[in-house]
């Protein structure tokens, strides 16, 4: 009955989020920060009532038909990698909640039921077991936020919100049809009509090599642009420029998740062989995912276009090491979705606190702020060393397994005397992505030294104001400080809000539990890579044990009983 | 005859394996505590404005502490080997047939001779240079109008901790994390003067350049994962498991020069880990960063810059040096690649001007001798020059720091001159004194004498067979100890000799100023002439302030360390081992290796023929640890006779290391090179203090000009691209800077226009069709009747056309 | 003779129904006149009872004829909701002002007997055992909607649009009646059923093939098919929110049931490459005759959309896709079960469309402008995409109502339009069609573009200025339309079960069998597995 609480993550938020219109706008945002941290408690609840002896299982499991005449079933359950995600889901929450208070002054009613819904569908997407319902969940992510980027966005929001959907919707009604492919076929060899994933992975992997490839790029269509992959990525530095900071975080956090969540869920178990194929074209993808993108940061000049983009160069790693196809790689991968989501989402939130203070992005009219916000710089700097990948913080823990799992999966290394894994990908292809490190270390720092370190630039009309004024005048060469003084008064009447220069004790209280996961995280991952071992190792086994597909697809006497089973685990 | 003996005996040892590692104490994981929570109390001044020095004191008082413990650990260890491990830092297993595999890292700590030959220096010039900083950093205290006071101590605490889990780390992957840990700190340390673009500059390059090393080393360590199976220390290097004996063996094939069935990609990971190696301790191809490096505090420069840090790379060869063994080329490679640093950075210290510029590529120019020395086979030198340099390098960056702190950041040697006459300044001189005489490796007196001849000597003594033109690297090394000794000699002349003339630096009129940081508003010109104007009314009323006791009595415990360091030389050797005391600690670590040319100092012990062969039956278990040293001549002795069959089995292939070792090497005839070295070198150097004297010091009446300015001027434009370090920075920047921009840029547009115009077409597609379509919808009916016949039409001649002879 | 007059009981009532409503709505009475739709909807109920428990004929599709005409019927409620008030608005107000009533100038007994004729003839199509019966009841689906279309306002749009769609509608007629004769000569009989019979047994020849194409494209005019989709757009824009509202949904309904008649004569047993061999296609002719048709629909249809500011023209071409969409379950045929048959799913898009199509038109037909001051014209409705901006704010109830309905037909998971979407996908796939089904998606996606544009005006925009001078129509049946449409979108997203099993059962399809005297056709026994299930069992598969 523990599915229940499960349950209880998504109809939480909805409750709140129905409450919210009711109620005066000042307390929206009260309501919502109550709707977010409620699942928190049951999240507690599912963490403990986990089978952690049998972390690949599912636990929490249940289901009630729904539409029966479809075949769906309103079935849930988690093995450890959803619950890992829909922790960092629901983490993050909140999070977004808080930073939003002073962000969001009008229609907060609307911002806030909304970021409440989409927090519902998240936790649907990784607690559904059944393929629709998964879709339905998947899908329904889009409305949120595009209601959050089309009106709570900056400039360009209407477009950079349609061109969302659009793409996102686009991909993924492909997706569809492939994975209603799989169930049509599995219905045809099994005489079974099942939704459940893990059924139906039993029967897809049984699937003719020609199939599998078309089935596995049709899912890709729409789980490569969510990701994003390489060529379907323009759609995220738009979004992720337009969105609020929520948003952004939201974005990078989770939704991105989505796209690898499915490529570990379906793409791996569902097409192996194709998957095999393909290996080294996927990889040579991601790689240029790595470089180009990474590049890219390097020209840019709005701080939040660069993070977008470094996501895209971050998530290239995430889907190399999904592609190594080794216990090492997935864990890796996997451990990246959630580092990412921290590091990532606490990048956008800095960001978004300065541009709620200075109301620009550009690195053109930004510099030097260590010398009047020491506590934002701290931080910034932090989560920049985060996500390049510093020994002891979160990114290089996830960064690092990658690319081994990437060196080490190489047929030629698969050898008793070697530590090599069987795969198509090897050292070559760990050392060009390695590269990508140098070039993150690039941008990234490159950015910290305009952004955070030299002389103090701020934007015209704009000065240190607020408490430390007078540690403000030190930098500002060309303003002299009385006029930084009277700029500091002018600001306070100007800023309807007006927020201290440097962080208040709500922004820092939503950046510290994000700054000490990074180091709990790069300090003790072994609990986690401990708790995903399990399924992540019976992914691994599922796909090298079927990585030659069958000539012919497998007699149907016995696949009702494998279809009966669902995702059984690795003994 | 089957297996050769060396292996047989490598088995056998590996059989016979001593006691593996065992766990040590938990309090030796305090040294490694210690600064961490240094740096966080230090992080709380921070948070809490703490006017006071405090910080400098709990970093002091941590750091000693740290110190002692060492201290302890050192007694402690006692010729065994110790791991202490905290908890499981990585683990990922997979079943793979019938054994599982397991990727598995602890968060932990391996003590033998050679962590803590490193950590006695790390902590104790910690100390001390935090003792220095107290002081020198005043001008950044709160009340100073400086706000950097804490955060330096909280970044120096945080260095000493990655440095200490980089030596101490158990494994390769403890060893990456210390390795990007110091990375980060000189970053952040570099970029101490934040406001000062060159500083930031500086700070970006030093990471992004040890990046690429970076990069190399982990590829190493996967390699070596790979390869190996395991990446913990006590595991490749302790025989009894699966990694251990294969290591053993290669080592073994290597000494008998069997190359050929080391796999390659074994001899590989070396490579690999050389890079790593390169990039931390800046050679050649990427020592850039270094010199850039001053622009942070000159404690920072003392201490990460020249003592430390930068040796990381001949800590990571040194520990992992049954690896490169184990591989051809590589150490040949890290021979020659030290020697050229070595040449190329002492030309380019000659044509400096900036004094701890100098002092930087003086450095980079002993780490190539240290290199050298690696090279060479030779460790011990290796690892004692790191020691002496240590001391030396530090000693000299403090007392320029000195200077620079008491001539407001004056650092050019053209605006400084007689400062030993200047009142209060005489200590600073002396001290000086004793660092330049250990850096030109002046005779007897001097510990850097001796270190250097260690590797210098070794030169003579390996044959070109194994390390290809050893002696051609003997004498590139001596040519530029000459130089080395000659531009540090032109320093000191410049400097502390000579007529009594100084101008003060930029940063006079900024200190008193309570306002702004003082290193702030370099990079505001307009600031930078306001400040010119000040100096220049009030460069008659300058007071050089001479440095306090903090800075003095650091200063004289260096000089007396530095000098005292020639005892360790002398300390008698444990048998077997040679170049003393730190022979003895590298005798109980993995650095451990007796040159099987001639491996004996004049400490050694007294037999040396056994000394000498010992290796060959020795080598197996060499990177053994041997807890209660057993009675040298066991081995020996017990080996004896296949030794002798080496001997005919090394007649049929010519190619035999001890084809050579069997007759004594020697230096040209003149006898051992360890003997003939002391003279030798001696020349070179005290020719080179004499040219410096020469050049410098004899008749010259300003601070400005001396003799070498004419000499200087014959050479032509050579000087001048010397002092730009041969261009070397922007030759890379032409390389690799500027195409990376070019293509970030390309990348840029193609994305904007290509790959997102694509999309965007593809959206604007059906829009365009639907724009086509819409005249169809003219609104007339007799159109519209049209439309429907003709399309009527066209569905069944499409139908017949399709199904033409398909319907029954 | 007797189960055929049980069938028609429900035509029956609604005949009754419409006499009645004929006589009631020249009351002189105003109070007695304004109550005729009381007798429609009474009407409607009643026959959607009787349709309920019609017993199974012998043709084809034996249980057809219960879901169609309660589908019929329970989607008439809501149209006639929304119809309530269209005609005679100026005239009863005229007559409220004291002029005496005079039979000949109201309308409203006209209109509710046109409005329940046609549906009595989309009833008709359901039960209709031959092909003069088919034609008959098209006619009668199709007629009163001309003259409904005039009438529905008092513009001359509406005439205008009142005649291009009748001399189209004659012209598409004309179309498939000559499809018919030719399907007589081909066979020799113009029992449906018979027709059948003679596929099995002789196969199609040239003639019957050529009469199928015919009449394909002919009642594509009544689906509003390409190429007979011309007249869609002037025509909705032409006539009033409820007019255009019905002629989306009641033709299409009639126009997909005769093609299931027509097209089920030939059965899906045919082999895709037009050999005789026994396969699960329909034969090649008749696919590829669908298959352009669909294509074209959908892709005319959405393409056409984009490009518009008029939403009655959105909903125009988008009615036109919808059409394609369901052409698509068409060419997939039946199947086993619900998801893989074809037929299912056409009936339950069927279903969805109804409703949500009603939802969107309900609420323009909330929205209207006041007439010049002194013309005696009817105010004008709310047409431009300009008029439904800001609506969530303006107007929560129709803005909201507008959003979820647009949601639905853009196909959203969570609204009933995905759940219309997914059989047809299933189908399609099931049955091999992975092109058609690729261009199915992508062309939801193009649809998507606009939907998202009716979805987010009133969601996310703020009411301009032109919107000022809306003003809500007086007659509460439209909102309540309105909100029944869109709560049903909302609410039949968990209760969809249950018309998705009887949709299933009405989609049950029995092949006819070769007539004994024909050699038997060795490809019979196999085919799908409806055939084989309904072969040897064929009283019930479920």
């Amino acid at each position: 009955m523990t599915w229940a609480i499960l349950l209880s993550l998504v109809i939480i938020p909805l409750i709140f989020a129905a409450i919210i219109p009711s109620r005066p706008a000042q307390h929206a945002k009260a309501v919502a920060l109550a709707g977010m941290i409620l699942p928190l408690f049951s999240l507690v609840f599912i963490t403990f009532l986990f089978d952690w002896s049998q972390p690949g299982a599912l636990s929490h499991e249940g289901s009630v038909e729904w539409l029966p005449t479809l075949g769906l079933k309103l079935s849930v359950g988690i093995d450890s990698v959803s619950l890992l995600l829909i922790l960092l889901t629901g983490l993050l929450g909140p999070i977004c909640v808080l930073a939003s208070f002073t962000a969001i002054l009008e229609n907060q009613k609307t911002f806030y039921s909304w970021l409440l819904i989409l927090q519902a569908a998240m936790f649907g997407v990784f607690m559904a077991r059944d393929l629709i319902l998964f879709y339905i969940c998947f899908e329904f992510t889009l409305v949120p936020m595009y209601v959050l980027i089309s009106l709570f966005g900056s400039s360009n929001r209407k477009a950079a919100a349609t061109k969302f959907f659009l793409y996102t919707f686009t991909g993924s009604i492909i997706a569809l049809a492939g994975l209603v492919y799989v169930v049509a076929f599995a219905h045809r060899t099994t005489g079974l009509w099942t939704l459940d994933i893990g059924a139906l992975g039993n029967a897809a992997r049984t699937m003719s090599i020609g199939e599998q490839t078309a089935v596995m790029f049709a899912m890709l269509l729409g789980f490569g642009v969510k990701v994003p992959l390489f060529p379907f990525h323009t759609w995220l530095p738009l979004a992720h420029t337009e969105a609020p900071t929520a948003g952004s975080v939201i974005l990078a956090g989770v939704l991105l998740k989505l796209g690898t969540y499915g490529l570990y869920r379906f793409v791996l178990p569902y097409t192996p062989a194709a998957v095999v194929e393909y290996a080294p074209f996927l990889a040579t993808i991601a790689i240029i995912g790595i470089l180009y993108g990474g590049l890219i940061c390097w020209v840019q000049t709005d701080v939040k276009k660069l993070v977008a983009y470094s996501s895209v160069a971050h998530l290239g790693f995430c889907v190399l090491g999904l592609l190594a196809l080794n216990a090492t790689g997935l864990q890796g991968s996997i451990l990246y979705m959630i580092n990412h989501g921290l590091s990532t989402g606490a990048l956008f939130l800095c960001i978004g606190m300065i541009y709620e203070r200075f109301h620009t992005r550009s690195m053109k009219e930004l510099g030097g702020l260590a010398s009047i916000m020491p506590v934002w710089s701290t931080f910034m700097v932090f989560f920049v060393l985060a996500s390049v990948g510093l020994p002891g913080l979160n990114g290089f823990v996830s960064e690092f397994l990658c690319l081994l799992g990437t060196f080490q999966s190489s047929d030629a290394w698969n050898r008793p005397d070697l530590a090599g894994t069987p795969g198509r990908l090897g050292p070559w292809y760990a050392a060009v992505a390695g590269t990508g490190m140098i070039v993150a270390a690039i941008y990234l720092l490159f950015m910290t030294g305009k952004v955070v370190w030299g002389p103090l630039v701020l934007p015209p009309g704009h000065t240190a104001h607020g408490a430390h004024g007078g540690h403000g005048s030190h930098g500002s060469h060309d303003k002299s400080p009385h006029r930084a003084t009277s700029h500091a008064a002018h600001a306070a009447h100007a800023d309807p809000n007006h927020l201290p220069t440097d962080l208040t004790f709500r922004e820092i209280s939503v950046l510290a539990p994000l700054a000490i996961l990074c180091l709990a995280l790069g300090l003790f991952p072994a609990p986690i890579m401990n708790a995903i071992e399990q399924p992540v190792n019976h992914t691994v086994r599922v796909v090298i044990d079927h990585r030659n597909a069958p000539a012919a697809p497998v007699a149907p006497d016995a696949s009702p009983a494998h279809a009966a089973i669902s995702t059984e685990v690795a003994p | 005859m089957g297996l050769p003996s060396s292996i047989i005996s490598a088995l056998l040892a590996a059989d016979a394996a001593g006691p593996h590692p065992q766990p040590g104490p938990a309090w030796i994981s305090l040294i490694v505590w210690l600064p961490l929570l240094a740096c966080a109390l230090c992080g709380l001044c921070a948070a809490f404005r703490v006017k006071s020095k405090l910080p400098a004191w709990i970093t002091v008082a941590s750091l000693g502490l740290a110190f002692i413990l060492t201290v302890a650990m050192y007694l402690r260890l006692d010729g065994q080997t110790l791991t202490v491990s905290l908890w499981r830092w990585f683990e990922v297993s997979w079943p793979d047939g019938p054994r599982p595999r397991t990727f598995a890292a602890d968060f932990g700590f391996y003590i033998d001779g050679l962590t803590t030959l490193w950590m006695l220096f790390v902590t104790g010039l910690g100390t001390l240079i935090a003792l220095y900083a107290s002081e020198y950093m005043e001008h950044d205290l709160p009340e100073n109008g400086g706000q950097g006071y804490a955060r330096f101590f909280a970044a120096f605490c945080l260095f000493v901790f990655s440095m200490a889990c980089l030596v101490m780390g158990k494994n390769l992957l403890m060893l990456y994390l210390g390795w990007e840990g110091v990375g980060l700190c000189s970053y952040l340390l570099i970029g101490y003067f934040y406001k000062k673009p060159a500083a930031v500059a500086a700070a970006k390059k030093a990471f992004i350049v040890n990046r690429i090393g970076d990069l190399g080393l982990a590829l190493g360590v996967f390699l070596t994962f790979v390869h190996f199976g395991s990446i913990e220390y006590a595991e490749l290097f302790a025989a009894g498991n699966a990694a251990g004996d294969r290591l053993a063996q290669y080592v073994a094939l290597a000494a008998d020069g069997r190359w050929g069935e080391i796999p390659l990609q074994a001899q590989f990971i070396a490579f690999l880990l050389a890079i790593g190696a390169f990039g931390k301790s800046a050679q050649f191809p990427l020592y850039v960063w270094l010199p850039d490096a001053m622009e942070g505090p000159t404690p920072v420069s003392a201490l990460i810059h020249a003592a430390t840090m930068v040796t990381a790379g001949v800590y990571l060869i040194a520990r992992t040096y049954p690896i490169f063994l184990s591989s051809e080329h590589v150490l040949t490679l890290v021979a020659w690649i030290g020697t050229i640093t070595a040449l190329l950075a002492a030309t380019i210290g000659m044509a400096q001007f900036d004094i701890k510029r100098i002092m930087a590529y003086s450095t980079v120019s002993q780490l190539g001798y240290m290199f050298a020395g690696l090279g060479l086979l030779t460790p011990t030198g290796a690892g004692f020059h790191v020691l002496t340099h240590a001391f030396f390098k530090a000693l000299l960056f403090l007392s320029c720091g000195a200077v620079m702190h008491g001539f407001a950041g004056q650092l050019d040697l053209r605006k400084l001159s007689g400062l030993s006459k200047v009142k209060g300044w005489l200590v600073v001189s002396i001290c000086m004194l004793v660092g330049c005489l250990n850096l030109a490796g002046f005779p007897l007196i001097t510990s850097g004498f001796f270190s250097k001849d260690m590797i210098l000597a070794e030169a003579f003594v390996t044959p070109w067979s194994r390390i290809w033109g050893a002696p051609l690297i003997g004498w590139i090394l001596l040519i530029t100890a000459g130089l080395t000794a000659y531009y540090t000699f032109r320093v000191f002349f410049r400097v502390f000799m000579g007529p009594v003339h100084f101008e003060p630096g930029d940063e006079h009129h900024a200190r008193h100023d309570d306002h702004a940081h003082a290193h702030a508003d370099h990079g505001h010109p307009a600031h930078v002439q306001a400040e010119a104007a000040h100096k220049a009314e009030q460069h008659h009323a300058f007071h050089p302030h001479a440095p306090k006791w903090a800075i003095n009595a650091v200063l004289a415990v260096l000089a007396l360390l530095s000098t005292a360091a020639i005892g360790l030389y002398f300390i008698p050797s444990t048998p077997g081992a040679h170049g003393g005391w730190v022979g003895n600690m590298l005798e109980t670590s993995t650095a451990r290796y007796h040159s099987p040319y001639a491996s004996h100092a004049p400490t050694g012990t007294e037999d040396h023929e056994h000394g000498e062969h010992g290796p060959v039956l020795v080598i197996p278990t060499s990177y053994q640890p041997d807890p209660e040293h057993p009675a040298p001549e066991a081995p020996t002795i017990q080996h004896a006779p296949e030794e002798a069959q080496q001997g005919v089995m090394a007649d049929d292939h010519q190619s035999q290391p001890h084809a050579e070792s069997a007759h004594a090497p020697s230096f040209y005839g003149l006898g051992d090179p360890h003997t003939v070295m002391y003279f030798v070198s001696a020349i070179f150097g005290i020719l080179g203090i004499a040219a410096a004297a020469w050049f410098h010091l004899i008749g010259r009446t300003t601070a400005a000009h001396c003799r070498m300015d004419a000499i200087a001027a014959k050479f032509g434009p050579i000087p001048k691209w010397a002092e730009n370090k041969w261009y070397v920075d922007e030759l890379y920047d032409f390389l690799f800077r500027t195409p990376l921009f070019v293509a970030a840029h390309i990348f840029h547009l193609i994305d904007r226009l290509l790959v997102d115009g694509l999309v965007n077409l593809v959206g604007y597609l059906p829009r365009a069709l639907g724009n086509a379509v819409r005249p169809s919808q003219s609104g007339q009916l007799n159109a519209y009747a049209v439309g429907m016949a003709g399309g009527l039409a066209l569905i069944l001649v499409i139908v017949m056309l399709i199904t033409i002879g398909g319907a029954p | 003779m007797n189960s055929t007059f049980l069938t028609l009981l429900p035509e029956a009532a609604m005949f009754a129904g419409t006499c009645l409503s004929m006589i009631v709505g020249l009351s002189r009475d105003p109070h007695v006149r304004n109550q005729t739709w009381l007798i429609v909807l009474a009407t409607l109920v009643l026959a959607g009872l009787l349709a309920s428990n019609s017993p199974p004929t012998d043709s084809i599709f034996p249980n057809l004829m219960p879901f169609s005409k309660g589908l019929i019927a329970f989607v008439g409620v809501l149209l006639m909701l929304l119809a309530a008030g269209t005609v005679d608005r100026s005239e009863e107000a005229s007559i409220a002002a004291g002029r005496p009533f005079d039979a000949l100038r109201t309308n409203r007994a006209e209109f509710w007997a046109l409005f329940l004729f046609s549906l009595t003839g989309a009833m008709l199509c359901a039960g209709a055992p031959n092909l003069i019966w088919l034609f008959l009841a098209l006619e009668l689906v199709s007629l009163p909607t001309y003259v409904m279309v005039v009438m529905s306002t008092r513009g001359t749009a509406s005439q205008e649009a009142g005649v291009k769609y009748f001399f189209l509608g004659a012209l598409g007629a004309a179309f498939f009646l000559y499809g018919f004769a030719l399907l007589y000569g081909g066979t020799g009989t113009t029992s449906l059923a018979g027709i059948a019979s003679h596929f099995a047994t002789h196969g199609i020849n040239d003639i019957a093939a050529c009469g199928m194409v015919l009449s394909i494209v002919g009642v594509a005019f009544k689906i509003a098919a390409v190429p007979m989709h011309f007249y869609t757009a002037d025509v909705y824009q032409g006539a009033a929110s409820p007019i255009s509202a019905f002629l989306a949904f009641t033709p299409k309904t009639a126009g997909f049931i005769t093609l299931l008649l027509l097209v089920g004569t030939m059965g899906w047993n045919h082999s895709l490459d037009g050999s005789s061999a026994a396969g699960h296609a329909l034969p090649e002719f008749a696919r590829i005759t669908l298959w352009v048709l669909a294509v074209l629909t959908m892709t005319v249809g959405n393409v056409l959309a984009l490009v518009q500011h008029s939403v009655k023209r959105i909903l125009a071409y988008s009615s036109i896709a919808h059409s394609g969409y369901m052409l698509v379950g068409l060419i997939a045929g039946p199947g086993a079960d619900f998801t893989s048959s074809g037929v299912s799913a056409i009936l339950f898009y069927l279903l969805c469309y109804g409703v949500m199509n009603v939802g969107v038109f309900a609420v323009l037909a909330c929205l209207e402008r006041a007439p010049a001051p002194g013309s005696d014209a009817d105010p004008a409705e709310a047409d431009h995409i300009d008029d439904i901006k800001g609506l969530c704010r303006t107007r929560p109830i129709l803005g909201w109502c507008m959003v979820i309905c647009s949601l639905s037909l853009l196909g959203l998971p969570f609204t009933l339009g995905f759940w219309g979407k997914v059989p047809l996908f299933t189908a399609g796939i099931a049955a091999g069609e992975i092109t058609l089904v690729i261009i199915l998606g992508l062309n939801s996606a193009i649809a998507a573009l606009y939907y998202l544009r009716l979805a987010a005006l009133p969601l996310l925009e703020a009411a301009p200025e032109s919107s000022s001078t809306l003003r809500d129509n007086p007659f509460w049946s439209r909102r309540l339309a309105a909100m029944l449409s869109a709560g049903g979108v909302i609410v039949l997203v968990f209760l969809a079960n249950g018309p998705m099993q009887s949709s299933h059962q009405a989609a049950r399809y029995v092949r006819a069998t070769p007539a004994p005297a024909a050699t038997p056709d060795p490809s019979h026994p196999v085919g799908t597995h409806a055939d084989a299930a309904h072969a040897v069992q064929p009283t019930d598969a479920h």
